[in-house]
């Protein structure tokens, strides 16, 4: 009766039975004495067969030694790595033949919630699972196996290789990898991608527009077009194309709930913006009116929102003082920008007749308290007071709905010289085009818009222009 | 950059041919009917080399094929501990180690010894174990050895024990007028 250790060395020799051969490597994992001795036992086997060039090891190299072309353009702390994994994957590349595909950890197969909110095209990066936002991890946490990237790498799979950098957050090997990828739509969706984490929204969308022109029916574009969209502030934009995605046919449930769950979300936020900044301007709007408002402290606190209140206190107001007694908060507003336009504005208003003006300032406050007196817009458009016309086309949304009364928005507010009323014409163009079946018009329009009124830093609500 | 990565992935390519082919006879030999893959277990080696490849390279190749051996030693043991764990059902999270090891944690004692003193170190064996050990390294089987000398197949056994005792008597004293000349040169 023989012990497994005394088996050792014929383990080592392959001269055990199956069986026998089985019971030992059992032994193995439990025997220090056994594990020490195999140690020693195999560091003696290989000296052995380095030194006298042991015919049982003899292996002919593989003949196909694959060249692998030059790549990483610049320098970056994986180039070596890389490199040897290339080196691995050349020398061993009759095993990679027998293993083609990359293990499906390059692409975070075992994660059971999505980090990344965008979309990838690379169909292994983009199935559906829970979005949860990164919390303060980083994708070390998934370090890359080397050796499949070398594999996607032997069989040009760029875009595979710049998934698995950005499901991680690597997003400069990423771009360094799409900028090798032939040109296509999902290469295009992919760049965008890398836009997005940098919250380059313009470029971002851009990019999603070229991909969508190819395929305008890009699941993973139209989602991130939506984020976009979303990131830029155009929410009922970012709405529409999350309802694109989830309309599409043929993708996975998930996705399509998610989708359809976005497009809600948009709209719930831009409902409640909308409702919000209504209340304030009505809020401040009565203040101005019933005198009770802290001027100096609404300039500095919500200019944008006393802005807005100022146009309204001057437009409902039904007296020449009523309306110059509003001259030191027109002024304070100049002030925060350049020129005189709401100073002119007010004095202007001022010295209207307002025997005829006070009846329809009267009216026009029920509008803006949310009753549209009937045959109102029809007694503005005839009447001297086109500012209140103006303010009432903007109330009811009529602009964009005729174009007379857009021309007559255009002119009063390219005459008035008010950056800001010159802004909401714009914006009621774009809207115009969209109900006219523009939509890529409208949303050119309103992107030119935004900027435009971006540059003027926090003086005007953005939001509203969308 | 190009030059770069070519030049460091032409070293490493060099390094696998180098040593691939032992550590693969090897790996066979552990292998041998058992679901393991020798070709998967000296592929995990090189993986686990690629991390260290840096200090490797400019080690003498005693110590870089000291260090492989090591390694794919770890990777074969863990295998044998998951297994047994596996065929017992229990769960193995615990057992189950990542054994990479860093350049140092190698047996130092081999990494020392150079194939000059192994050669020098088997010619001092008694002839019989000496030729039935070469055989062996050969690659011959057992029973393709006891035919060679005409003895029952256990005695083969015996002589391969009894020759690796030798050797290692013989090798390991040297480690230590190694290790003494590296502290005097130093």
């Amino acid at each position: 009766m023989t012990t497994p250790c005394t088996n050792l060395h014929l383990f080592v020799d392959g001269e055990l039975s199956a069986p026998d051969a089985e019971v030992f490597r059992q032994h193995l994992g439990r025997c220090p004495e056994c594990e020490a001795g195999l140690r020693d036992l195999l560091q003696l086997e290989l000296l052995a067969s380095r030194a006298l060039g042991g015919a049982s090891v003899a292996e002919p190299l593989p003949a196909k030694v694959t060249p692998l072309r030059p790549w990483m353009q610049r320098v970056s702390r994986t180039v070596v790595p890389v490199a040897l994994a290339a080196g691995l994957a050349a020398v061993g590349v009759f095993r990679l033949q027998a293993q083609p595909e990359a293990p499906t950890d390059v692409w975070l197969a075992g994660a059971d919630v999505r980090t990344l909110e965008a979309r990838l095209s690379h169909p292994m990066a983009d199935r559906f699972l829970p979005y949860e936002p990164m919390r303060g991890t980083s994708g070390a946490a998934n370090p890359l196996p080397l050796r499949p990237l070398a594999e996607l790498e032997e069989q040009q799979d760029f875009r595979g290789i710049a998934a698995a950098y950005a499901l991680r957050g690597d997003w400069q090997q990423a771009e360094s990898f799409l900028a090798r990828a032939p040109a296509s739509a999902d290469r295009d969706n992919d760049r965008a991608v890398v836009a997005l984490s940098g919250q380059r929204w313009e470029e971002a969308l851009n990019l999603l527009g070229g991909a969508l022109r190819q395929e305008p029916r890009h699941a993973q574009a139209l989602w991130n077009r939506g984020l976009a969209l979303r990131g830029l502030g155009l929410l009922k934009q970012a709405e529409a194309s999350f309802r694109d995605v989830a309309s599409l046919p043929g993708q996975a449930a998930g996705w399509k709930v998610a989708a359809e769950k976005r497009a809600d979300e948009m709209r719930a936020l831009r409902d409640a913006e909308a409702a919000r900044w209504q209340r304030l301007v009505r809020e401040t709007w009565t203040q101005l009116t019933e005198k009770t408002a802290d001027a100096a402290y609404l300039v500095r606190q919500q200019p944008a929102v006393t802005r807005a209140a100022l146009y309204e206190a001057v437009r409902t107001a039904t007296s020449a003082d009523a309306v110059a007694s509003l001259l030191p908060l027109a002024a304070a507003l100049d002030q925060l920008g350049e020129g005189t336009v709401l100073q002119d504005y007010v004095r202007d208003a001022a010295s209207r007749d307002f025997k005829v003006r006070a009846p329809l300032a009267e009216d026009y406050a029920r509008l803006v308290k949310g009753a549209l007196v009937p045959g109102l817009l029809e007694r503005l458009r005839v009447s001297q007071e086109t500012d209140l016309y103006v303010g009432a086309l903007l109330h009811t949304g009529e602009a964009a709905r005729d174009a007379e009364s857009l021309k007559a928005l255009q002119r009063y507010a390219h005459g008035s010289r008010d950056p800001w009323l010159n802004l909401l014409a714009e914006r009621e163009r774009a809207r115009s085009e969209e109900a006219s079946g523009r939509a890529a018009n409208a949303e050119h329009l309103l992107l030119a818009t935004l900027r435009t009124c971006g540059a003027y830093n926090t003086l005007f609500p953005c939001a509203e222009i969308n | 950059m190009s030059n770069l990565f070519n030049r460091e992935r032409r070293r490493f390519e060099a390094f696998i041919r180098q040593h691939r082919p032992s550590l693969l006879g090897l790996a066979r030999r552990l292998c041998a009917r058992s679901s393991l893959e020798p070709e998967d277990l000296v592929q995990e080696t090189f993986e686990r080399a690629m991390p260290e490849f840096e200090h490797l390279k400019d080690r003498a190749d005693s110590a870089a094929a000291a260090w492989l051996c090591t390694t794919m030693t770890n990777r074969f043991l863990d295998y044998c501990r998951r297994q047994r764990t596996e065929s017992r059902g229990m769960p193995h999270l615990a057992l189950v180690q990542d054994l990479a090891v860093s350049p140092e944690e190698t047996q130092e004692n081999w990494a020392l010894v150079s194939t000059d003193a192994f050669q020098k170190a088997i010619e001092r064996l008694k002839p019989h174990l000496r030729d039935a050990y070469r055989l062996h390294a050969e690659g011959k089987r057992y029973n393709a050895i006891a035919e060679h000398f005409n003895v029952p197949v256990g005695t083969v056994g015996s002589w391969l024990t009894l020759a690796r005792r030798d050797l290692k008597e013989l090798l390991l004293p040297q480690v230590a007028v190694a290790r003494e000349q590296g502290a005097t040169s130093s």
